[in-house]
């Protein structure tokens, strides 16, 4: 479980949302677009690879030790990668510069409220109790 | 081993609700389901259930030019034990304002299925 106790930067999803705050503070400032637009080659990149290990750390956590803390640390980086990609959302219908970045971002940030919704539903006591009720009934 | 189908009659009214205005959709939804037969294994689980299975699985709407990302998103169960599934709700993406919006939604239509399928043990 090798980012099972994952603290700081050795964690990739950790290290994308910083990147993405930087990345939503530089995009207050439209003459770096073309910072930007590097970094969101790198991003597009390492999206669905991202992805597959947020989704890999959720399955495991479940699975093996169900421990609230491991849970919670995931939850808060999902968290922070989404308002960093809802802050780049809105610059790029902010400053026409960023228009053509709108889809790829919204694409991505669609992703990740998918990600985040499953890790609520599936973290919510009520939720897994009735699921729970209902696999008892069947 | 050939799965069979659980409908319950909440599941059927909240998708009839859902998709009443995609109603040209229905029967790719419908294959969709059918499909899920054959196999069950399809789309994103939420762990945590031991052998029962709770995936949640994201249809196009193509009739509607509505992608994956912006369809159905379908939650169902599987129970191998019994070769039953279980479809348990649909809703649209962007359906409900927000992931609390959503996960009050969820929680109000598994009481009703749960309710369906047997007594509150309480």
């Amino acid at each position: 479980m090798r980012f099972q106790e994952s603290r700081g930067y050795d964690d990739p999803l950790h290290e994308l949302g910083r990147q993405l705050c930087d990345l939503a503070q530089a995009a207050s400032l439209p003459y770096r677009f073309l910072m930007i637009y590097y970094h969101v080659a790198v991003l597009w990149l390492k999206h669905h690879q991202l992805l597959r290990l947020a989704r890999w750390r959720f399955a495991s956590c479940h699975e093996v030790c169900e421990s609230a803390p491991c849970l919670g640390n995931l939850a808060e980086s999902i968290h922070t990668i989404r308002s960093g990609y809802e802050t780049l959302v809105a610059s790029s219908r902010e400053f026409s510069l960023f228009l053509p970045l709108r889809k790829p971002f919204e694409q991505m940030l669609a992703d990740w409220d998918e990600m985040s919704e499953d890790v609520a539903i599936s973290s919510d006591p009520e939720i897994r109790s009735l699921l729970f009720r209902i696999s008892d009934a069947v | 081993m050939p799965f069979d189908i659980l409908r319950t009659a909440s599941f059927e009214t909240n998708m009839a609700s859902c998709l009443e205005a995609y109603s040209r959709s229905i029967p790719s939804v419908e294959a969709v389901i059918a499909g899920l037969l054959r196999e069950p294994n399809q789309g994103n689980v939420y762990p945590g259930f031991g052998q029962v299975q709770v995936r949640k699985l994201r249809v196009a709407l193509k009739e509607y030019r509505l992608s994956k990302r912006d369809g159905l998103r379908l939650i169902f169960m599987v129970v191998p034990k019994r070769a039953m599934l279980v479809p348990l709700m649909v809703y649209r993406k962007g359906q409900f304002k927000s992931e609390g919006d959503v996960n009050s939604a969820i929680k109000e239509q598994l009481r009703r299925v749960a309710r369906e399928l047997g007594p509150d043990p309480c």
